[in-house]
């Protein structure tokens, strides 16, 4: 049973939640960036100047395999707009993250004497570090829509918020390293950390923004962050009747 | 070394090519040994799908959006919003092709008009004829298509059916069997058959275009199978797909979008880079089919058709009616 908990709490148990989400990002970029789609067919155009006019008329005929899929639905090509995909897929991830590291404190809270969960609770810098890495990747495939795009949408509520919780992140993410930890003090650092709890709503509210159909989105994000809003309040409950014990009680 | 060459899809239409020699074109792909399957296939599904679509649609070189190249095929057929089916635009594609009937197809014009009728599409195609016209395409969620439609304009079809004074707008009605597509039970909070509206001068404008192909070929189910509404200076959302009703109306109709978010989707919602969304910016517009990582590209005014639709709007505050 032992060996078990000491298992939990290694580095190796961690390790695949770390690397699946990057093994996934490998497969969707090996697939998606094929070089047809990079460079566009534009070289053949320019190899064979003369057929111009062949090669515009081509443009308009469709293979019988592109019609077949067509009409019967079976084409799987899932890359005509990738740059969404992956800033979807890299948000989604980094808000997992975020929802699985917030519900540890409180399972802690929950269930002090449970070893397992005294073990998954080492782990919550790695989680968070990793949620922060999702959200440096996800911010980064935003950018390269262009600085125009960044500057239009930085008075956009929803934009906005997505960027004041990657601020939080990047604050939290800097001071997490021991040397930090340890210049900041036990206490302060603590309370620094606490900033983390302003990212909760801001990241619903990013989440449930995110997309044309509102209603839909409210719902899933609300489900997504059903765990950890449940978990915090219980936590909260929790805290409050034992400190009332303390208060109470003659010792 | 790359050598930048002016591209064909840059050509002026003075420079595109004749149709006698697209024509020709035609001709020689049918001949060949490759082409033949193709062909054979096309066949098949013209017999099944629209059996009044003609084999070779005419190119009307007065509608080619010439400043960017067409978007593949399988990016145009593979990439859809048709929330009947789902949100997820990957997905429509397959759930459109499992047992949805979209033949026969009947469209039913009325309201303030001389004459209403209920119309077979295979005749209407028939009737029409069929041209085939590249338009650029904008959804509002910030991405764009180049896309060559079949089809006819929809003031060939107004002028059949003879409007009255009072008409003043334009309803369309989607299709709505639930039994046929998920979304209308799933997404519930939406109103329910998807309706679009058109003011009549919008609606008699030659742009807009009744589809009923694309890229010659019958307009497979994810694009709105079998005659949808293409317009093309206004977000894709309000180019309605797979029409069942048509009515002539004196009041601006309710449609699904604004009644879903009267802020957010205007009745107008004409493409407006000076107009951002609520949430985001519309200034510019990610071209499908290029690099994942390429810049966005600037959106132009009424997607381009300035020229053409700018008179429609004149004194009209764009930002209010949106």
């Amino acid at each position: 049973m032992k060996g078990i908990y000491r298992f939990v709490g290694s580095r190796l148990f961690i390790l695949p939640l770390v690397i699946a989400p990057f093994a996934y990002l490998a497969i969707v970029l090996a697939t998606g960036l094929r070089p047809e789609t990079m460079s566009v067919e534009s070289d053949k155009v320019q190899e064979t100047p003369a057929d111009k006019e062949e090669f515009d008329l081509s443009q308009f005929t469709v293979s019988e395999k592109e019609l077949q899929e067509a009409t019967a639905g079976t084409g799987s090509e899932k890359v005509a707009n990738l740059h969404e995909r992956l800033t979807d897929d890299t948000g989604n991830i980094a808000i997992t993250l975020f929802v699985l590291v917030l519900c540890l404190t409180p399972l802690k809270v929950l269930f002090r004497r449970n070893k397992f969960i005294s073990a998954l609770n080492r782990h919550r810098r790695t989680v968070g570090l990793a949620c922060f890495f999702y959200a440096c990747l996800h911010l980064s495939i935003y950018l390269t829509n262009g600085i125009n795009t960044l500057l239009d949408e930085l008075t956009r509520l929803y934009i906005a918020a997505g960027l004041s919780a990657f601020a939080i992140l990047l604050v939290m993410a800097v001071t997490s390293n021991n040397w930090a930890q340890r210049k900041i003090g036990g206490r302060k650092w603590k309370k620094l950390h606490r900033i983390v709890y302003f990212a909760i709503p801001i990241l619903i509210y990013h989440r449930a923004w995110a997309g044309k159909v509102s209603e839909e989105t409210i719902r899933e994000t609300l489900i997504w962050f059903s765990p950890l809003i449940i978990l915090q309040t219980l936590r909260i409950v929790r805290q409050f009747q034992e400190r009332q014990k303390k208060a109470t009680s003659p010792t | 070394m790359l050598i930048k060459t002016k591209l064909p899809w840059l050509l002026p239409e003075t420079e595109a090519t004749p149709e006698s020699a697209y024509k020709e074109r035609r001709a020689f792909i049918k001949k060949s040994g490759l082409a033949t399957a193709a062909a054979a296939l096309s066949a098949k599904v013209v017999d099944g799908a629209t059996a009044g679509f003609p084999k070779k649609p005419n190119l009307n070189k007065k509608y080619i959006a010439t400043d960017r190249k067409p978007t593949p095929y399988k990016y145009v057929t593979g990439y859809n919003n048709f929330y009947e089916f789902t949100t997820d635009k990957y997905a429509v594609r397959h759930l459109a092709n499992q047992g949805w009937k979209t033949e026969p197809w009947t469209l039913k014009i009325g309201g303030h008009v001389e004459k209403p009728m209920t119309l077979g599409v295979n005749d209407l195609c028939k009737e029409m004829g069929i041209e085939m016209r590249v338009y650029r395409f904008r959804c509002v969620e910030a991405w764009s298509m180049i896309i060559p439609w079949d089809g006819f304009p929809l003031n060939k079809l107004i002028k059949k059916v003879q409007p009255t004074a009072k008409a003043k707008y334009v309803k369309f009605t989607t299709f709505m069997d639930e039994k046929a597509a998920p979304g209308f039970k799933g997404y519930d909070y939406y109103d329910w058959p998807y309706t679009e509206g058109l003011r009549i001068d919008e609606a008699n404008h030659d742009l807009t275009f009744l589809a009923v192909g694309i890229y010659g070929q019958p307009i497979p189910n994810q694009n709105g199978a079998p005659i949808r509404l293409v317009v093309p200076w206004k977000y894709g959302f309000k180019s309605i797909k797979s029409i069942v009703r048509i009515d002539f109306t004196e009041k601006q109709p309710k449609t699904l979008w604004n009644s879903a978010g009267p802020d957010e989707y205007g009745f107008y919602s004409n493409v407006n880079p000076a107009v951002p969304h609520p949430r985001w910016s519309q200034a510019r517009e990610r071209v499908i089919g290029e690099s994942a990582f390429a810049e966005r590209v600037p959106t132009l005014m009424f997607n381009g058709y300035g020229e053409q639709v700018a008179g429609l709007y004149k004194g009209m505050d764009l930002k209010k009616f949106f």
